[in-house]
């Protein structure tokens, strides 16, 4: 009988391992798993019965009974454990995205590169200990030019023709032609030491095509301290200069006239686009002009109430300017139309 | 200024080539901005005379011409007909090299040999004009070289003169500058002003009387009679038109020539058609009438310095002469007129009449008073050298008030001080000598004497630049400010700006800028009075003619720009000023914020298409409010043009102002625009934002006890905000309700007409513990029921 029973049990066992070869699914399995280990399988039948046996015989069948369900058990596990890891593959197979596909971006804006530009001037000359003021576009002759030693009448004032206001007032007030009045007001409403940038819109009467626009932007500069020299004009529009355009960039200065300033400079960089080679975006110059510039004008220093034997340096730039040469912009009307994709391709 | 070399070596001696000359000038302040080059590479083209012109043979289009040139004469085939037998003209022998056309050989065309060619003036390089051979003057030596007539090859210098240097304003000042350059001095040009004058006295021929010496420090007169007609020599033309001027006949090229070697402007009357021989300088009565040069007929008034005879003006007084007493091929006698007139009254003028010339644009910077009779001699000797005539003696010179020299001393310590240079007394000294200024030592101070024509330097300001300048700037160290400690740093209302613009470019919109002047349409189409904006006095078009009073019109163009161009959507802000005019004091500048945004999303594999609307646009409201830390205020409904009636809102501050408006435009408002998608326009008071616009917060608590989520929906009368019916469920809500969220807004047939269902999912939790459901429900029951009771509301099952 025992061997009859256990002879059984090898057939058991082999009979599972046939029909765990033969399923192909982890469901297949289970069915298997049911099938021979369950309560109502072979192996608990046998199990069950063993009580029948004589005790000898019980013990041998036993054995080789709880052998035969330990290896049923792990090749149902192992072929479990393989039909799944085939499934997952599949699954995941089935599961695969097109990773060229778009993802799904919140839609993202630009900064106006206008901004862009000014922002980065401003924080240059942050770092280099400057506040921020802003000043009215629409300002009285006073600040706009005589505060600046343009008198009326004085040749000076063709240099910009301006756009005026009249408000019914004695004198009619102008749309600043530059950012310089604000200096003014700086100067008149506290003492030195002042190290202020202002930038601000500002109109000139000039017809408008691709290099000239009616309204613009600019950035003016002052600095007003004890022992502020033209050495140190020259050194802070150097290091603005190479932290705007790069390390690299080399900086000149040449006379030139402004009313408020004296001595006054036209500030050139080398071509950031090809290092001083010429080129069409420096016109072959191989310098590219960006800053007008000069220590401020003792008359200026009278005007607002200051000693003439004060020292200090006033600069201004025009904004559209350089973020046209930065960006390759051909026509400086195209900043003010807006197109999103030139912005965004900037 | 267009200065040829050849020209500027009259007067100084040019070292190096014209590149280097060029830097040195832009390095002292003189920008080169350009550098003409004519006739280079023309090599052994002479002048030849026309000796007979034939047809050819064998070609309609070409001629047979016999040249002499000296020694030979030469057959000459030649395609141009514009010239005739006696004509000299440029002849390119065989031999001989033509820019651009190399080596002229012997050539046979349609079988007749041509020994050369006759050249145009394009290919002699000396301009544009390849319609005909070039005609020399009659002045030309058969034989001789044409460069050498011609003064070629010739590079010319155009150069920017800054206002302040009107003395520079000729080649005279220029050669000075170059001068002090390079350290050496002028030529000696005494012969320059010398001439015969074997006729009478100048003031039996004519009387100048100077009745506004104010508008005119000093009027000089000479004059010439018996001159012929004639034209200047070719050399001088060709100085002329290198310069730009044209040349026009021997009297009126002298006076240019002046102008353009000195500086000082000239004008020459025919004293025929000056009445009464009678020269007044005197101010323009009010409505007199002149006609210019120019053929314009002016009305002059009080301001107007004019030049009279003894019954009209004959000249707007350093400016342009008058039609009138121009000097014309008839002229037989000139008046030669050099003065100088009050820079401010000829700017005035000028302005008023809109008109300038080479004359006005010297004199309202400053002529030299000190250089009048030089200028005038110089006038003299080249009218009676070109035409001939003879020279009255001496002139009428009305200078009441003669200018000394002014003196001027600088500090060599405030020099220094100001440049921040290690610049030695000596070599100030050295820089101020270079420039003419006769410097002296007197103790600390070095005193100079600044010629009459320097009119810009002033003051020692003036002395310090003219030091830095001729040392060069380069020679300047460059330091950074002194070591004062100091922070700088951006505004708050800067910093908010800029983080309200990063939270909008961050959801989806494109910063824009547009101007701050529009159109008295742009206004009108957003509904904004054009009357209600300040004007500008002196629009040079109808679109910049008034201030923004709003960012929108700009928008709008933008909008529909990005729309016509492409298809989809397009999300636009502004943060900007606009401008409320506020009686006689300057308008009131507030910063907004516009925002436009239209067209439909277009579909993306993941998601359908849709058109933007009204929530798009509040979105974007909101997000600005977040980014401002905006807490309080209160959305209500808005209706007024541009806007949709039933699609647009208003932003209240928890006080009730108006912080702003936006929603979908009208469709009248799209019509005006020519919008052809849908719109959306708002527009807020970011000063006031900014203003209002929190600190941080302190840090709110944070549950961790696990919420329990219920939805709740109820049908509402249509009417019922939903802000209201949230506010009613947070009253409600008690403690435990953390936030209310709106799922679903559904209207239709399980509502019934004119009613509209809520669907709100709640979430509740406890700081303490956690929640126990009943409680939860609990909650949601005295939610609805308050609900129910204040907005007619009945929860849907």
């Amino acid at each position: 009988m025992s061997k009859t029973a256990v002879g059984e049990l090898e057939a058991i066992a082999e009979e599972a391992t046939a029909a765990l070869r033969d399923a192909q699914s982890s469901d297949a399995v289970r069915e298997v798993q049911i099938a021979y280990l369950g309560r109502k399988g072979p192996l608990a039948q046998i199990s069950k019965s063993l009580g029948k046996l004589p005790a000898e015989e019980r013990k041998t069948v036993g054995q080789a009974a709880n052998r035969v369900r330990s290896e049923v058990e792990s090749a149902i596990a192992e072929r479990l454990e393989s039909l799944q890891e085939q499934e997952r593959a599949v699954r995941l197979e089935a599961e695969r995205v097109d990773v060229t596909l778009p993802g799904r971006t919140p839609p993202t804006g630009r900064l106006h590169p206008l901004t862009e530009t000014l922002e980065e001037i401003v924080d240059i000359f942050v770092g280099l200990g400057f506040t921020v003021a802003e000043g009215p576009l629409v300002e009285s002759d006073y600040y706009s030019f005589q505060a600046l030693n343009i008198p009326p009448d004085h040749a000076a004032r063709s240099m910009q023709d301006t756009f005026y206001v009249d408000t019914g007032a004695d004198e009619m007030l102008v749309l600043r032609p530059h950012t310089s009045p604000t200096q003014i007001r700086v100067m008149e409403a506290s003492d030195p030491p002042h190290y202020v940038v202002m930038p601000g819109t500002v109109c000139r009467r000039d017809e408008v095509d691709a290099n000239h626009l009616a309204v613009f932007s600019q950035i003016e500069g002052l600095a007003v301290d004890d022992g502020i020299t033209f050495a140190d004009l020259k050194g802070v529009l150097e290091v603005f200069a190479k932290q705007m355009f790069g390390k690299n960039l080399r900086v000149r200065m040449h006379p030139s006239y402004f009313p408020f300033t004296e001595p006054s400079a036209e500030v050139y960089v080398s071509c950031f686009a090809c290092d001083g080679s010429g080129c069409a975006i420096c016109r072959g110059e191989g310098w590219i002009e960006i800053i007008g510039a000069g220590m401020v004008h003792p008359n200026v220093f009278r005007s607002v109430g200051y000693s003439p034997e004060t020292t200090g340096f006033a600069f201004g730039m025009g904004i559209e300017r350089i973020a046209k040469l930065r960006y390759g912009i051909s026509d400086l009307r195209s900043f003010y139309e807006n197109d999103t994709r030139l912005l965004g391709s900037l | 200024m267009k200065v040829p070399i050849s020209w500027l070596r009259e007067f100084v001696d040019v070292p190096g080539d014209p590149e280097s000359l060029a830097e040195m000038l832009t390095a002292s302040g003189m920008k080169v901005e350009k550098i003409q080059r004519y006739g280079d590479g023309i090599e052994d083209i002479v002048v030849g005379e026309v000796s007979s012109v034939k047809p050819h043979p064998d070609a309609d289009k070409l001629c047979v011409v016999q040249v002499r040139t000296g020694c030979m004469d030469l057959g000459v085939v030649c395609g141009a007909s514009n010239f005739g037998v006696g004509d000299k003209v440029p002849v390119a022998q065989p031999g001989s090299h033509v820019p651009g056309l190399g080596e002229i050989t012997r050539r046979k065309f349609r079988g007749v040999v041509s020994e050369g060619m006759l050249c145009s003036a394009a290919e002699l390089g000396l301009g544009d004009d390849h319609t005909g051979i070039m005609i020399l003057g009659e002045d030309s030596v058969v034989g001789t070289d044409v460069g050498d007539a011609l003064g070629l090859p010739e590079a010319v210098l155009e150069l920017e003169i800054n206002p302040n240097r009107p003395d520079a304003m000729g080649m005279i000042g220029i050669a000075r500058e170059v001068a002090a350059c390079t350290g050496s001095r002028l030529k000696d040009l005494s012969a320059l002003f010398q001439y015969q004058a074997a006729g009478p006295p100048v003031s039996e021929r004519v009387q100048v009387e100077v009745a506004d010496p104010q508008g005119c420090p000093r009027y000089a007169a000479r004059v010439i009679e018996g001159i012929g007609h004639a034209q200047s020599p070719t050399w001088a033309q060709r100085r002329l038109t290198m310069c730009g001027v044209r040349p026009i006949s021997a009297v009126v090229d002298a006076t240019n020539y002046v102008l353009l070697a000195t500086g000082h402007p000239m004008h020459a009357f025919d004293m025929a058609k000056v009445a009464g021989r009678r020269i007044v300088v005197r101010r323009a009565t009010q409505g007199e009438r002149i006609t210019t040069i120019d053929g314009v007929e002016r009305e002059l008034d009080l301001t107007d310095v004019v030049i009279a005879d003894e019954s009209q003006p004959i000249a707007l007084a350093g400016i342009m002469g008058g039609q009138g007493s121009e000097v014309t091929e008839d002229s037989d006698a000139v008046i030669l007129e050099t003065a100088t007139f009050d820079p401010r009254s000829i700017f005035r003028t000028s302005r008023r009449h809109g008109l300038r010339s080479e004359a006005s644009a010297r004199f309202e910077r400053g002529v030299d008073v000190g250089g009048v009779d030089a200028a005038s001699k110089l006038a003299a000797r080249l009218i009676l050298e070109w035409a001939g005539g003879s020279a009255a003696q001496g002139s009428v010179d009305v200078y009441p008030q003669p200018v000394e020299p002014q003196l001027l001393h600088l500090r060599p310590e405030r020099a220094r001080q100001v440049l921040g240079a290690p610049l030695s007394d000596e070599q100030m000294v050295e820089a101020l000598d270079r420039l003419g200024l006769d410097p002296r030592a007197e103790g600390e101070r070095i005193a100079v004497t600044v010629p009459t024509y320097r009119v810009d330097l002033a003051g020692e300001e003036d002395l310090v630049e003219e030091v830095a300048r001729v040392t060069g700037y380069d020679r300047i160290p460059a330091t950074l400010p002194p070591g004062r400690s100091r922070a700088g740093s951006l505004s708050p209302e800067e910093r908010r700006t800029r983080r309200l613009k990063r939270a909008l470019i961050g959801s989806g919109l494109f910063e824009a800028r547009t101007s701050s002047l529009v159109s008295a349409q742009d206004l009108e189409l957003i509904g904004h009075h054009p009357d209600a904006a300040t004007k500008v006095a002196n629009p040079l078009t109808q679109d910049e003619a008034l201030l923004r009073t709003s960012l929108l019109p700009g928008l709008v163009r933008s909008a529909v720009i990005n729309l016509s161009r492409r298809h989809g959507d397009v999300r636009l802000f502004e943060a900007g000023l606009s401008f409320h005019p506020n009686g006689v004091e300057a308008p009131t500048e507030r910063l907004r914020l516009g925002l436009a945004i239209g067209g439909a999303i277009p579909q993306q594999w993941h998601s359908p298409a849709r058109p933007t609307d009204f929530f798009d646009m509040k979105g974007a409201v909101e997000v600005a409010l977040q980014s401002l830390r905006v807490t309080g205020v209160r959305f209500v409904p808005h209706s007024g043009y541009p806007f949709h009636p039933a699609r647009a809102a208003k932003l209240l501050s928890s006080d009730g102002k108006e912080l702003g408006v936006f929603g979908e435009v009208d469709d009248s408002f799209a019509r005006k625009a020519d919008v052809a998608f849908v719109l959306s326009l708002g527009e807020l008071d970011l000063d006031a934002l900014i203003d209002m616009g929190g600190k941080p917060g302190t840090a709110a608590q944070i549950g961790k006890y696990p919420p329990t989520l219920l939805d709740l929906a109820v049908a509402l009368p249509e009417g019922v905000a939903s802000a209201d019916v949230i506010a009613t469920a947070r009253a409600a809500g008690g403690p435990l309700l953390e936030s209310v969220r709106i799922i679903d807004v559904y209207r239709g047939e399980q509502v019934g007409p004119g009613r509209k269902s809520l669907a709100f999912s709640l979430t509740f939790r406890s700081l303490e513990r956690t929640l126990n459901e009943n409680e939860a429900i609990e909650a949601r029951d005295a939610i609805a029921a308050a609900i129910g009771k204040e907005h007619q509301g009945v929860v849907r099952a």
